[in-house]
């Protein structure tokens, strides 16, 4: 379930997943903000990932799947076990969302941000790439973010 | 898409019908040179990204201000009975508010220099919210980076468009852009906790302060964390629209004997730098120590959500 915690009245309420998750998976389930809307993202029986998208706030039945990926079509070398995905954006008209992979690890807070890699998957040929930088990003650390002109006072 | 030609075929006719509007010899001059121009860019537009329409509107508007100016001190008679030349003399207040709301942060930034009713207006809280609108359009990503320098390794906050990775992600250099760095602060590195209207909120490394950083204004201010918030808890953050009050909330789970005992949630408003208790949650989210928050989400229409999973607590738990 989602714990959603009201900034107005400092209460909190619990949504329900999607239906069809049910057990826990191997690989951490996430949550993020996509175009706007609260997603629910999860291992789909070691092959895929799933990508869902609550389209109107706090209603169940709005969940709607936007993105069923194979992780053959970015790691095909690697056991698909222990794989920490984070989805970073989705572009304006669905086609093109962007992600990181990071190696599921049980250290804690800092020491293994140097394994990360990220991804952009088009839905049109349905093809991903692998975003190559010169410099080292910590990718799983990224938010989502606008240039604004607002006051920080 | 509000095209510079849409803005010139709608705007023009309805400028020179302005009543406040009295064209020199000089302007219906330019203006007659702009129509067909009008033309021409509908064609050139085709080609070029938005925003360059916008500026390229913008410089032709200021080079027509710029003619106005110069035939006044040219025609020393009328110099006196005319009033000072400006863009909003010449321009609908509408028009300027709609050029601007579409440029980036750094050109305003400029013009807020220029004279001060670009400064009031740049200012204005309803400027900056529909500012905020349309470049929310534009999403950025701020990276923690590693930079070498001087010898020295130290994490970086950048920021930097998502187009750029769009466009090309086999070969993306970030360039660092020293004035929108955010350096070290006294008690260390900063980390990100999270980001909304942006603004992104840092934590101090000893969680003894926390940041909030506009870096396309390059202003930030600096809250102390009164010391019950520490290393054990989870920090995110967010925005309550009416009160307009920036909140981190701190999550910690306490355990004993191994397993889940319970939870305490703060709550920090950044506004009074005030902090209080808040229900504790009975269901306990999922809990990952080494994405300091990544598995909470602000979600704009004021809520803060965690993920639970029943008996599931993550491996780090």
């Amino acid at each position: 379930m989602i714990l959603s915690l009201d900034l107005s009245t400092e209460t909190h309420t619990q949504l329900l997943l999607p239906q069809g998750f049910d057990k826990v998976p191997c690989n951490p389930p996430k949550l993020m903000v996509l175009t706007d809307c609260l997603c629910f993202c999860h291992d789909f029986e070691e092959t895929h990932f799933i990508i869902w998208k609550m389209k109107d706030f706090g209603v169940q039945e709005s969940w709607i799947q936007l993105y069923k990926i194979s992780y053959n079509n970015f790691f095909p070398a690697m056991e698909h076990k222990r794989l920490d995905l984070l989805m970073l954006c989705l572009s304006e008209n669905g086609d093109t969302l962007l992600f990181v992979l990071g190696t599921n690890r049980d250290t804690p807070l800092f020491l293994h941000d140097n394994d990360d890699e990220a991804f952009i998957n088009n839905s049109r040929d349905n093809r991903v790439k692998k975003i190559g930088t010169a410099n080292k990003i910590f990718w799983s650390r990224t938010k989502d973010y606008v240039k604004s002109l607002v006051s920080t006072n | 898409m509000l095209t510079a030609y849409s803005i010139f075929s709608f705007f023009l006719p309805k400028l020179i019908s302005q009543p406040h509007f009295k064209p020199s010899h000089n302007s219906i001059i330019v203006l007659q040179i702009l129509m067909p121009l009008s033309k021409l860019f509908n064609t050139i537009i085709l080609y070029i990204n938005p925003q360059i329409q916008i500026v390229c509107f913008f410089l032709v508007s200021l080079v027509m201000v710029l003619l106005e100016d110069m035939h006044g001190s040219m025609d020393e008679e009328a110099l006196e009975e005319r009033p000072q030349p400006s863009l909003s003399a010449v321009f609908p207040n509408e028009l300027i508010v709609e050029i601007f709301s579409r440029l980036s942060v750094k050109p305003l930034m400029k013009f807020r220099c220029l004279n001060n009713s670009f400064k009031t207006l740049i200012s204005d809280p309803d400027f900056v919210q529909k500012h905020l609108k349309k470049s929310a359009r534009n999403p950025h990503l701020p990276i923690t980076s590693f930079l070498n320098s001087e010898n020295i390794s130290v994490y970086e906050v950048l920021t930097f468009p998502v187009s750029q990775l769009l466009e090309n992600p086999s070969t993306t250099t970030i360039h660092y852009d020293h004035f929108i760095r955010l350096t070290r602060n006294d008690d260390g590195t900063w980390f990100v906790v999270g980001s909304c209207n942006g603004l992104i909120c840092l934590i101090s490394i000893h969680i003894s302060r926390l940041c909030l950083w506009n870096p396309s204004t390059r202003r930030k201010s600096e809250f102390f964390l009164p010391s019950s918030y520490n290393y054990y808890f989870l920090y995110s953050f967010g925005y309550h629209t009416l009160t307009e009050t920036y909140k981190v909330v701190a999550l910690r789970i306490q355990k004993e004997h191994g397993s889940a005992a319970g939870s305490m949630v703060k709550v920090f408003s950044l506004g009074n730098s005030s902090s209080r208790n808040i229900q504790c949650f009975y269901v306990i989210p999922l809990y990952w120590f080494h994405n300091f928050s990544n598995n909470v989400v602000y979600l704009s229409g004021d809520t803060i959500n965690w993920l639970a999973v029943h008996n599931y607590f993550g491996s780090d738990f």
